[in-house]
Parts: structure tokens; sequence; C-alpha cells
């Protein structure tokens, strides 16, 4: 099964905090994937857990690499890697 | 951070009355006032702008947890309320399902924006520690919950 990857910059000011966890949740939950965001080379969180997404602490500049694994890894990681680019639709 | 230092063992409400997203938050925030004297704290006003920014993205992370906060000046650091509903608040969760823990977290403008984040990892870490929510929503008294957080701060986090 594929694996994509691919690393994206947190660019809102206050970083992944609890709303833009939870949006990054329901968006990678559409897909059959595994995802995982991590920084710093460290594993990472599971991408369908809000909670899990929480833990990272990722303020402003921080670089997460983006991983998914499964047939529509592709679209997962697009889709992902999307949302943090636009904000969140905070900003 | 400590979740017993966020979380002021006076603002435990082990048993939610409301059922709604709104009358839950306006309990703990009622809870909040009492438990740290905050007498200035609007009320009303406090659970509007709660509820105005759960419109933007539901705080509901998924697995029946919900971590509402928002800044507020009539607090002067960071200081927790915890809720819990034995037949869950319908909260617009990203898993869709009812929320049974609620950790609200209000803190003041005037702090550092990573004190509020600590804030909210920290509920996040103890949350996610194995059999925490099964214990949180099993436990038969506030006293119970409490241990339960001293536990979870007794380990150091990574």
């Amino acid at each position: 099964m594929p694996t994509v990857e691919r690393q994206v910059t947190l660019l809102n000011n206050l970083g992944l905090h609890v709303r833009p966890a939870a949006r990054l949740a329901a968006i990678a939950m559409q897909f059959r994937s595994d995802v995982r965001i991590g920084r710093d080379g460290e594993a990472g969180a599971n991408a369908k857990s809000g909670l899990d997404l929480l833990t990272l602490s990722a303020l402003y500049g921080t670089v997460l690499t983006v991983r998914a694994t499964g047939e529509d890894a592709e679209a997962a990681v697009e889709a992902v890697v999307r949302e943090v680019q636009a904000k969140f639709g905070e900003e | 951070m400590k979740m017993s230092g966020l979380f002021h063992r006076k603002a435990f409400l082990i048993d939610l009355e409301s059922d709604d997203k709104r009358g839950a938050l306006r309990e703990l925030v009622e809870a909040a006032r009492t438990a740290y004297g905050l007498s200035r704290l609007p009320v009303g006003d406090v659970v509007d702008a709660i509820v105005a920014r759960e419109k933007l993205g539901s705080t509901g992370l998924g697995g029946g947890v919900a971590i509402p906060h928002v800044k507020c000046s009539a607090v002067k650091s960071v200081v927790g309320a915890f809720g819990r509903s034995a037949r869950g608040v319908d909260f617009g969760a990203v898993d869709g399902e009812p929320v049974y823990l609620l950790f609200l977290i209000l803190a003041s403008p005037a702090r550092p924006e990573e004190e509020f984040m600590e804030a909210r990892r920290c509920v996040a870490l103890a949350v996610r520690r194995p059999n925490f929510c099964k214990f949180a929503r099993s436990a038969k008294t506030g006293k119970e919950i409490e241990e339960l957080f001293d536990e979870v701060d007794e380990v150091k986090a990574p």
C-alpha cells in the first residue's frame, strides 16, 4: 500500500490548538488510510484523534510532517496539507 | 502545568444537569466563578463568547471529551472547571458522539498565549492516558476524580 509524505509549515498565529486539531481530525477521518502528523522527526500523532494532535503542542512556524499509508494516502495527505495552508479557516 | 493546579477541587461538577451545550457551559462557568471567587465574571457574556467560538469549530475533539475555552479578563491567570455528564451532551463533536467529560479553560488575555495552549495540552495529555476516561466516567465521587487528576500529575509529561 502506498505511503505518501509531505511537510507543511504552521502559519496561523495560534498554531495547532483545539479547533485546528478538531478540524484536522474531522478531515483525516474521512479517509481510510492511516494518517499521522509529526514534528521534529517524531513518529507522529494519529491525525484522526483531535486529542492526539493537540498534544503535539505545535505553535506558529512548526514544520509538520504529514504521512499517510493506504489506498487513499495521496488524497488524505493533500486534504490535510491544504487545511494547514488555509490556516484552518481562521485568518 | 498540573491538572490539580488547573482544576480546583471546588470546580468539579460530577453530575451536570444540562443535556445541551449552552446549559452545560453555563454550569461550568458558574462553577468557575464560585470556585475561584471571580465575582466580576459576567457569566452570560462568557457563555455567549464560548458558544460563539464553538460555532467556528467544536472543541469536542472526539472520544466523549470537550475542551471549551475562552479568554476572560475577569481571570488573572488560567483556571479550569471540570464537568461530567452521565447522559452525554450534544457538543457537535468531530466524531458525532456525545460528550461526557468537559474541561472548561478560562485564561486571562494578559497572559502569554503559550500558557493557554499549555493548559489545553495538559488536559489532552491527561485524557489520553490509558483508562483515564473510563475511570473519570465511572468514578462515584468527586474525590475519586481528584485522585485521578493527582495520579496523572505524578507522571511526568513527555
